[in-house]
């Protein structure tokens, strides 16, 4: 062979081995090297995780009512690397979803495999869109699955529900505060798709079936809750006051029965309502108790045994000079028995009764009677108060605070405390949720009765109770308050409205209530009823006449509810209100 | 010359073919048995999908009419259909309520006559 022929024949050999040697080396790097790398694209292409929603828990009542549930609706999402023509596919679904032509087609006009076009689409339209579609051979349009939360009952009870955002996460109430419990957990399949995008079911992978979200069963009774919000709507008819709150609890276990605010909002449609509206009064506004913290100053004077309930204490014939100021009673009363002071609601007597105490004393009963501090209810954004530490303390508020001035307390506090009175001096932490259930009813966890603590003896807290009957009667400040059949204890409360621009109070302007419990030997539910502003003439803007004929009526229709046995001899009979007992 | 003549006959190997037939007969066999059950798999994944689909489609009635019941029941709308006039309620008047005291029990209530009395031994 000649020597050019070799070198050719080398040269083409190794030309040859350069080729394959490269095909090889490419090979190996596809095979070998990049393994992982296409493994994951090929992956990604074919097999994908399909998210199995789990279905929010319900809130019921106490009676296993339903007060919030899911309702199905479907969501209709385009895959955008299936929609092969944008136009055609507009054109069908615009008409139908109600929706611009123009604009439905830029949004198909995307390389992204997840687009949602429209949320909250009723099924009928859904069956009416498959059928199109179906028909004229377009592809890449899918319907989710999707709930929304209804709430039947619209604006009832709508401050204790809360509601969610557009990411199905509680943000207010109930909604927010078991959230945990009410989401429940996704589940997940692993799927793998032909070209056409039908899932091949053999090739389905793992899979974690969804675990649905727990019930929330509440210690609300919608029976009373109706009642309430009835009676409530009502007084703001006739009131129309700035703000109304009205609390039912049950002192032996601090259940919370019912619980209404006004201004409220239909939870169904959250969006036309203001924050305002949707503030949960009863925990996130604090007031000036007025006379109604009277009762911890008696309380804790009759607890420490600095009086007892027929010490005669000189009322000053009405008018009082300490630390400069003149503290005025409505009426000039000479001496009181402490049980008095409660029942004429004086506030020389009550001042005289912090004194006696004294600032530390008195600061400490405040403290165990639960103000100042949240009262641990399950739902959010619960506020402290505000308690001032002694230190703190001007000249006068010994003989300001007694009366419930110059401290700032939540009605949830007020009504806890009064239960606290109405349980043998037990101090229950208020309770909103009875137990939480999963899908087959087994309980998951249960909220039994906290005690706090034992804020005054079971013998002072019979004394107290006592003068609170006195309270409601012909003698005392809300005989508008009785209810034919039992006997009711409870204290009125007139406070002035601070004034928070000029500092001060408003003339004109007060936060009347009332807080007691029936039937009052063993009480079943303690009551709170609440006004702000209450738009009446200046002689009847008291506790007394506004607040307390309120919480009669519930009362009463609640007693009927409950099933309570009325005794014949109690409060029967026309109520005919004094001079005095009127502007108290 | 006759002796030269050597009668070839060309035998069919009965044996050996029958062995290919079989090789060929059971790989045949076992291809389209394969090709068939992996087309019975697909078919009854299919018809997996299916079934899913109509018991999801159940269980989304299921969900809308519980909702639809919820929405109903509720005492909203209870109310609104009775102040339509809807559903009639007459209010129990006090004078129709009737309250039966619990019995006093004494010792011995536990003791009552049956119906067998002295037929025991």
């Amino acid at each position: 062979m000649k020597r050019g022929s070799k070198v050719r024949m080398l040269v083409a050999c190794f030309g040859l081995s350069a080729f394959f040697t490269g095909f090889s080396c490419r090979l190996v790097d596809l095979q070998v090297v990049k393994h992982e790398q296409y493994t994951e694209m090929a992956v990604e292409k074919h097999v994908n995780k399909q998210i199995i929603y789990a279905q929010r828990g319900a809130i019921q009542d106490v009676h296993q009512e339903t007060i919030a549930d899911n309702e199905p609706i479907k969501t209709v999402v385009a895959d955008g690397a299936l929609v092969t023509n944008p136009a055609a596919v507009a054109v069908t679904l615009a008409p139908m979803l109600q929706m611009d032509r123009a604009k439905l087609q830029e949004m198909l006009t995307s390389d992204r495999r997840y687009i949602i076009i429209k949320k909250h689409v009723p099924e009928s339209t859904v069956n009416d869109l498959t059928t199109k579609l179906r028909r004229s051979s377009l592809r890449g349009i899918y319907f989710e699955q999707d709930s929304a939360r209804i709430y039947p009952n619209g604006p009832m009870l709508c401050h204790v529900l809360g509601f969610m955002d557009h990411t199905h996460q509680g943000v207010q109430g109930i909604e927010k505060s078991m959230d945990s419990y009410l989401r429940g957990h996704d589940g997940f399949r692993y799927t793998e798709r032909d070209r056409t995008g039908k899932e091949i079911v053999l090739y389905r992978g793992q899979e974690r079936p969804a675990r649905a979200g727990c019930n929330v069963r509440l210690t609300i009774d919608m029976g009373l809750q109706n009642i309430v919000e009835m009676e409530l709507d009502a007084a703001v008819k006739q009131f129309r006051p700035k703000s109304a709150i009205v609390i039912l609890m049950r002192p032996k276990t601090g259940e919370i029965l019912a619980l209404a605010n006004r201004p409220n909002f239909d939870v169904n449609n959250v969006g036309s309502f203001q924050p305002e509206d949707m503030k949960n009064r009863a925990i996130v506004d604090m007031v000036e108790p007025g006379s109604t913290f009277k009762i911890v100053t008696a309380a804790a004077a009759l607890n420490e045994k600095a009086v007892h309930a027929n010490t005669m204490i000189f009322c000053e014939n009405g008018r009082y000079l300490y630390a400069g100021k003149t503290l005025k009673d409505h009426h000039s009363y000479g001496d009181l028995s402490v049980e008095d002071i409660l029942v004429k609601s004086s506030n020389i007597g009550a001042a005289k009764l912090g004194m006696m105490l004294g600032e530390q004393r008195l600061y400490e009963y405040i403290r165990r009677f639960g103000f100042g501090e949240r009262t641990g209810v399950n739902l959010p954004g619960e506020i402290n108060g505000l308690v001032h530490p002694p230190h703190q303390w001007s000249k006068i508020s010994i003989s300001r605070i007694p009366m419930g001035q110059g401290v700032g307390v939540t009605p949830m506090q007020t009504v806890a405390a009064m239960s606290a009175i109405a349980n043998g001096g037990h101090l229950m932490m208020p309770q909103i949720v009875h137990e939480i259930v999963d899908e087959q009813g087994a309980t998951v966890a249960s909220y039994p009765p906290v005690e706090i603590r034992q804020v005054v003896s079971k013998q002072v807290a019979a004394e107290v109770r006592d003068a609170l009957k006195n309270v409601v009667s012909e003698r005392g400040t809300a005989a508008l308050a009785k209810v034919a059949g039992f006997a009711v204890a409870g204290k009125t409360g007139t406070a002035q409205k601070v004034n928070p621009n000029g500092g001060g109070y408003f003339d004109d302007k007060y936060i009347v209530s009332f807080v007691g419990f029936l039937p009052a030997e063993n009480p079943e539910f303690v009551g709170l009823v609440l006004l702000d502003d209450a738009k009446t003439t200046a002689e009847q803007n008291y506790g007394g006449l506004v607040a307390a004929p309120i919480f009669s009526r519930i009362a009463e229709k609640a007693a009927r509810y409950l099933n309570l046995e009325p005794k014949s001899d109690e409060n029967a009979g026309e109520i005919i209100l004094t001079q005095s007992q009127r502007s108290q | 010359m006759n002796g030269n003549r050597k009668k070839h006959t060309n035998t069919i190997q009965v044996g050996s073919l029958m062995k290919w037939f079989v090789v060929f007969i059971f790989f045949g066999i076992s291809g389209l048995s394969y090709v068939y059950l992996i087309n019975q798999m697909h078919m009854r994944g299919n018809e997996i999908c299916k079934l899913e689909k109509e018991l999801a489609d159940l269980n989304v009635k299921n969900e809308e009419t519980r909702a639809k019941i919820s929405t109903l029941s509720s005492r909203t709308v209870l109310q609104r259909r009775l102040n339509e006039g809807f559903i009639k309620m007459i209010a129990i008047t006090d004078a129709r309520i009737v309250r039966l005291a619990a019995p006093s029990r004494s010792a011995g209530d536990e003791i009552r006559a049956v119906a067998n009395q002295g037929m025991e031994k």
